[in-house]
């Protein structure tokens, strides 16, 4: 059969050698079908995401603004938005809010919590988890701009977090986002983002036979024991994983925060992340230029992260 | 053969896309109509270039000339001049229906609680923009030389109304001599003040400061009454004194504050951002001092003002609430308040004049409320430092206002239509109409010979305060630079900067990276404390 | 080494599954005990319930006379070995058995020298360092086993770890392991559904069917005096033959009489199936395949004709038609007859089993 296929090949190549300019055409994409099915999406991402990505490092390099002179005529400036933005205690802010928000509202609050969710949805007799789970799905499926406003209205001064402070007589002078923009802003994403990890994790969890935990307990581990010997080894690949995800959400994350705390990010610029403040120059402050520049050491410094964790990845496994 | 097969695919589907890119620039309509409009009288070096690039035209050239020619003209203006629109709307289609027209209005109405400048200028950059704009009249420098607007000049040189214009409304909407706009509305700036609550305190009802003194008195004989306030009014916060400051009120932070403390600061020319003998932005200043001093101590030192408004989500709806609600005694804010604000029809009117005017309707309610909010709010010229003392204005505003202009990227054969429309809009009667109905002054001279406005008190009022109004340094770099007094006041805010000094040296640097140190000048300051009491 | 004991033990499972009905055992220090069953009898869900996997719904357990049912797996020094092995894929084999001695903080050198002996004993010292996914399933099994035995638990729980074996080590396994239990002298429970691993295997066996014990003894006893019809079928390869049969009282000369049967009993056999029996003309006659026996005519009491012969080599099944029933004998002898012939078998009465239909429990 093989003999056969091969020698059918080799016949079509001779005919097409004698043939004209589709027979040439076809003997060019002969064996490249499936680069053709592939023609159509190559296009539409070149148009929608490699052309922007290319635009975006150029005018990172000019001094193009959105109104004024340079937004007729911008010039190649070279690396001089970089300097500037590496100088603007703004940018440098955002670096650090961002990072800290990724670190306590992603990777320790929305995969411990996650963590912690889906061990308890896999133990038996917990009465209303379900419930629980419920309350985590929405937070995750209703719109981030709905989201943002709840959040506004749930830490305003006559918002419930006030209500039930004042019950235990903590009397609140301001509102909770404009007192502490960080924190509400990663409790948000926390209480956002949580079902994420904890699908996840339900998943890996699943995939562990119930018998390995039995024979952890049996063998003589206590819960916390089978937990850190045996399911966190077999689930640390998932967790690896929710790791590159939601740092690479949550350092994009940009609705909840902008809803909550407008491009500025609250009091003292507490609470502006990186997209905020790249939202901030471009359109507030109309510098595009500059925005673009931050934007691209966003990518680079994501890019990074995730390399790490890749890297971390090949060498992590063994069994 | 299957190879074959997939050869004639890919060639049917190049073959494809290419005839219907091609196809797809023939047939666009603004090209077959370019050929044929006539050309208009402004500058030619437009007409070449913006030929292809208009998605909203559906204009066809038909051979016959009894059918109205059909033309789509978009209009993008912020929710604040619905009504205007509304009005010139009917009048223009009729006007143009005699020329010979047709012309469908698209509207791109910006609501509420959007930031219409980041809007217009990201649309202006995205090239989404509408045809006809209404814009803030201090980005007319931004968006001029940002290439977005078309020069108006040789349409203003024979329009016989453009003199009904006084030279300072005429002069907001130039740049390097070409005029860009048409003002719509303008606006004077003052200390509103509840009369009621001044009463409660004991300061008289018909206040009018004479020092910056005066407003510190009184706030701080208000703070020391607060308790009483709060309970005479059902509120649980009571602040003196509310001059907007931070990043979230954008420009407003600029114009509605900062400018009216600068200009009364120092004397003239020292009291500004720039200077116009040396061309040079002004990093340090005694004005400047004074204006950040004056802010601290609002603020930080005396703390009158309520800082949290200022980081409201929305700001414009926070200040007029509280103002209305009584929590904030004095707000230093635009003529435009009177009616957008708590007037019968605006965002926060007051309770206690609608409960008193519920039985009625119509234009008799808002008669009622008129003359009751007059009795429940009082407004005040901002005055000079130490009233004139020191050779400073003895009192200070500043105009600004919303200006109509048309998109330089318009179809070479949509201007003339486009300008017809600008002109019903600028027309006396529908400018001085809306002027009085929002209860804004009319930029136009002429406005007086409508009753609508020469009927209104507190028009007739405020327009005294154009005697002695002054205008924002809107150079291009005006922007940035108001950015940075934004930040800074919110730094004021956060009480990351508490002395002024600290305020003027950061100032003072971040200007030189903005606009670069040899665009700035550093004068002499004076740093003597503006209020001791 | 210890004991274990259940007391009334019942397992329900909700809403009303009775995987465990009244289960009382004793299993003695240092024995090899069975439990043995079809699937779904319960025996696993015993063997969990010893483990303290599973909580009874009622009754106690008791390990060395002590009160166990309320403490979990970790406080009752028991091992167990799963029929999947459970072996820990993360952990190489060394830590696999290493683990039940690190969780109990054994000094270092002593947990090197007890996962080294019990890999000898195992023959898996060569193995230590791989991951379980690079072990066949015998080496795996081995290595569950090691991990049981390293820490020289009081009571070795083993569910059918033989199964997922082929049938040449599955042998070999059997004897390893009944050695090892025998010279680590293991209290040793082990569940199967395989009665012969059970009649080689076990010093003693429970039979069990639906959730309850029908017979606990010593192989020989569960195989020679099954104490019901379903030990009686369930033990023994191939099974039991059953007839219904009548008995016959003729002036004391008693016989068991159905189609082609006729077995005289002795008068005082006759006189207790008489008694003991609910209604002595409905009885279940059983004769295991080895004790039928080829006779002359007049010896015989079972006849019939050859149905099938099934030739093993060392011996033969023949399936014989007696009546509507087939029964089947096993031979040693090499024979000679052909389908369809005429055949006279013979049984001792020493060797036959009556039960009685209704409440399906051994009269003899």
């Amino acid at each position: 059969m093989v003999q056969g296929k091969n020698e059918s090949v080799f016949q079509a190549r001779e005919d097409l050698s004698s043939g004209g300019i589709i027979d040439k055409l076809a003997s060019f994409f002969e064996g490249r079908g499936a680069f053709l099915f592939l023609v159509p999406a190559l296009v539409l991402i070149g148009i929608f995401v490699i052309f922007p990505v290319v635009w975006d490092v150029y005018i990172s390099m000019t001094n193009a603004s959105l109104v004024g002179p340079s937004a007729k005529h911008y010039i190649f400036i070279g690396i001089q938005n970089y300097f500037r933005l590496f100088q603007d205690f703004l940018f440098l802010n955002s670096l650090k809010v961002s990072f800290a928000f990724t670190i306590l509202s992603a990777l320790i609050g929305q995969a411990i919590l996650g963590l912690a969710l889906a061990l308890v949805m896999r133990m038996e007799d917990i009465k209303g988890k379900m419930l629980v789970a419920t309350v985590v799905f929405i937070a995750w499926v209703i719109p981030e701009v709905v989201a943002g406003y709840a959040w506004s209205a749930v830490t305003d001064k006559q918002g419930l977090v006030s209500a039930i402070l004042s019950l235990f007589g903590v009397k609140t002078e301001y509102s909770l986002y404009f007192t502490h923009p960080f924190e509400v802003i990663v409790v948000a994403n926390i209480w956002r983002g949580t079902a994420f990890s904890m699908i996840l994790f339900t998943a890996a969890l699943e995939g562990i036979p119930k018998y390995i935990y039995e024979a952890a307990e049996v063998d003589g581990a206590t819960p916390w024991q089978r937990f850190r010997y045996v399911v966190f080894p077999l689930i640390s690949q998932a967790i690896l994983v929710d790791f590159i995800l939601i740092t690479i959400w949550t350092f994009g994350v940009f609705t909840l925060p902008y809803m909550i705390l407008g491009p500025g990010g609250g009091i003292g610029n507490a609470g502006q992340l990186w997209t905020l403040y790249i939202y901030f120059k471009a359109i507030n402050n109309f510098d595009i230029a500059l925005a673009a520049a931050a934007s691209n050491v966003m990518f680079v410094i994501v890019l990074a992260l995730i390399l790490a964790y890749l890297w971390s990845m090949k060498y992590f496994r063994r069994w | 053969m299957a190879q074959k097969t997939g050869a004639y695919v890919a060639i049917a589907f190049i073959i494809g896309i290419i005839i219907g890119a091609l196809g797809g620039y023939f047939a666009a309509p603004g090209k077959t109509v370019t050929t044929t409009a006539v050309s208009t009288t402004t500058v030619t070096k437009y007409a070449t270039t913006t030929a292809t690039t208009t998605a909203t035209t559906t204009a066809t050239t038909t051979a016959t000339t009894t059918a109205l020619k059909k033309v789509t003209l978009t209009i993008e203006y912020g929710e604040p001049w619905k009504d205007l629109i509304d009005m010139a709307i009917p009048i223009f289609k009729q006007k143009m229906r005699a020329k010979g027209y047709d012309v469908t209005i698209q509207k791109i109405m910006l609501p509420y609680g959007t930031n219409f400048v980041s809007r217009l200028a990201s649309d202006f950059a995205a090239g989404t923009a509408g045809d006809v704009v209404v814009y803030d009249s201090f980005m007319t420098a931004a968006f001029a030389s940002a290439g977005y607007l078309l020069p108006l000049d040789t349409y203003v040189q024979s329009w016989p109304d453009w003199k009904e214009f006084p030279p300072a409304m005429q002069k907001i909407v130039e740049y390097k001599g070409h005029v860009y706009g048409v003002m719509v509305d303008t606006d004077v700036r003052m200390i509103w003040y509840r009369k009621d609550i001044f009463k409660l305190a004991g300061l008289p009802t018909n206040w009018q400061p004479k020092t910056w003194k005066d407003i510190f008195d009184a706030a701080l004989k208000l703070k020391s009454k607060a308790s009483e306030i709060e309970k005479a009014l059902g509120i649980n916060e009571f602040y003196p004194f509310y001059i907007p400051a931070g990043t979230k009120w954008g420009e407003g932070t600029t114009m509605q504050g900062f400018y009216m403390v600068l200009l009364g600061a120092d004397k003239p020319p020292y009291n500004r951002l720039y200077d116009y003998k040396t061309d040079k932005w002004i990093g340090k200043s005694t004005a400047l001092y004074r204006a950040f001093a004056f802010y601290i101590d609002v603020y930080q030192k005396l703390k009158i003002g309520p800082i949290q408004y200022n980081f409201a989500s929305d700001v414009w709806g926070t200040h007029r609430k509280v103002f209305s609600e009584g929590k904030v005694a004095m707000d230093v804010g635009g003529s435009w308040e009177w009616a957008e604000g708590w007037g019968p029809k605006g965002v926060a009117p007051l309770k206690a004049c609608k409960m008193q005017c519920s039985g009625q309707s119509g234009s008799a309610y808002d008669t009622c409320y008129f003359n009751c909010e007059a009795k429940y709010v009082g407004y005040a010229k901002m005055p000079g430092f130490k009233g004139g003392a020191e050779g400073e204005p003895k009192y200070v505003t500043i105009s600004g206002g919303w200006a109509i202009a048309i998109n330089a990227k318009i179809p070479a054969y949509k201007r003339e239509i486009a300008w017809e429309f600008i002109k019903v809009v600028a027309s006396r009667d529908v400018l001085a109409k809306f002027a009085a109905e929002k209860g804004k002054i009319c930029p136009r001279i002429d406005a007086t010979q409508v009753p609508e406005y020469a009927n209104n008190a507190y028009l007739k009022n405020i327009t005294e305060y154009l005697k002695f109004t002054d205008f924002r340094d809107a150079l291009p770099g005006y922007t940035k630079v108001s950015k940075i007094i934004q930040q800074i006041t919110e730094e004021i805010l956060s009480g990351t900067i508490t002395d002024p000094m600290t305020a003027l040296n950061k100032y003072d640097q971040m200007l030189k990276s903005a606009v670069g140190a040899n665009n700035v000048e550093e004068l002499p300051v004076n740093t003597e404390p503006i209020y001791t009491g | 080494m210890g004991s274990v004991e259940l007391k009334n033990v019942t397992k329900i499972f909700p809403p009303k599954t009775v995987a465990v009905n009244n289960v009382n055992l004793k299993v003695r220090d240092g024995e090899f005990f069975i439990l043995l069953g079809p699937s779904g009898c319960g025996k696993t869900t015993t063997l969990r319930i010893i483990a303290g996997l599973e909580r009874p719904t009622k009754g106690r357990v008791y390990i060395d006379n002590i009160d166990v049912t309320d403490l979990p797996p970790r406080k009752r020094d028991i091992a167990m070995v799963f029929q999947t092995w459970a072996l820990y894929p993360h952990m190489k084999v060394y830590d696999n058995i290493a683990f039940p001695l690190r969780l109990r903080k054994v000094a270092k050198d002593e947990i090197d020298r007890r996962v080294r002996e019990v890999a000898k004993m195992l023959q898996i010292e060569t193995l230590l360092d791989r991951y379980p996914r690079q072990l066949s399933g015998g080496q795996q099994q081995r290595v569950a086993l090691a991990r049981a035995l390293v820490r020289k638990p009081k009571v070795w729980l083993l569910d059918e770890p033989l199964s997922n074996l082929d049938a040449i080590l599955r042998v070999q396994m059997r004897a390893e392991l009944k050695r090892l239990q025998k010279e680590l002298k293991i209290t040793a429970i082990y569940v199967t559904h395989d009665q012969v691993e059970a009649m080689s295997m076990g010093d003693r066996v429970a039979v069990l069917n639906a959730g309850r014990v029908l017979q606990v003894g010593a192989p020989s006893e569960v195989y020679n005096k099954p104490n019901t019809l379903f030990v009686a079928s369930f033990i023994g390869s191939p099974p039991m033959n059953f007839m219904h049969v009548t008995l016959k009282n003729e002036g004391g000369n008693y016989a068991l009489v159905a189609e082609g049967v006729n077995i005289t009993l002795p008068t005082e056999l006759g006189k207790i199936i008489e008694e003991k029996a609910s209604d002595a003309n409905d009885l279940i006659l059983g004769v295991r395949p080895e004790h039928l026996e080829l006779s002359t005519a007049e010896d015989s009491n079972i006849r019939g004709e050859v149905y099938v012969i099934e030739p093993l080599g060392s011996e033969t099944i023949l399936n014989i038609k007696v009546g509507d029933n087939i029964i089947k004998a096993r031979l040693l002898k090499e024979i000679t007859l052909s389908i369809g012939s005429k055949v006279f078998l013979k049984v001792s009465t020493n060797n036959i089993h009556v039960f009685d239909p209704s409440t399906e429990r051994a009269i003899l």
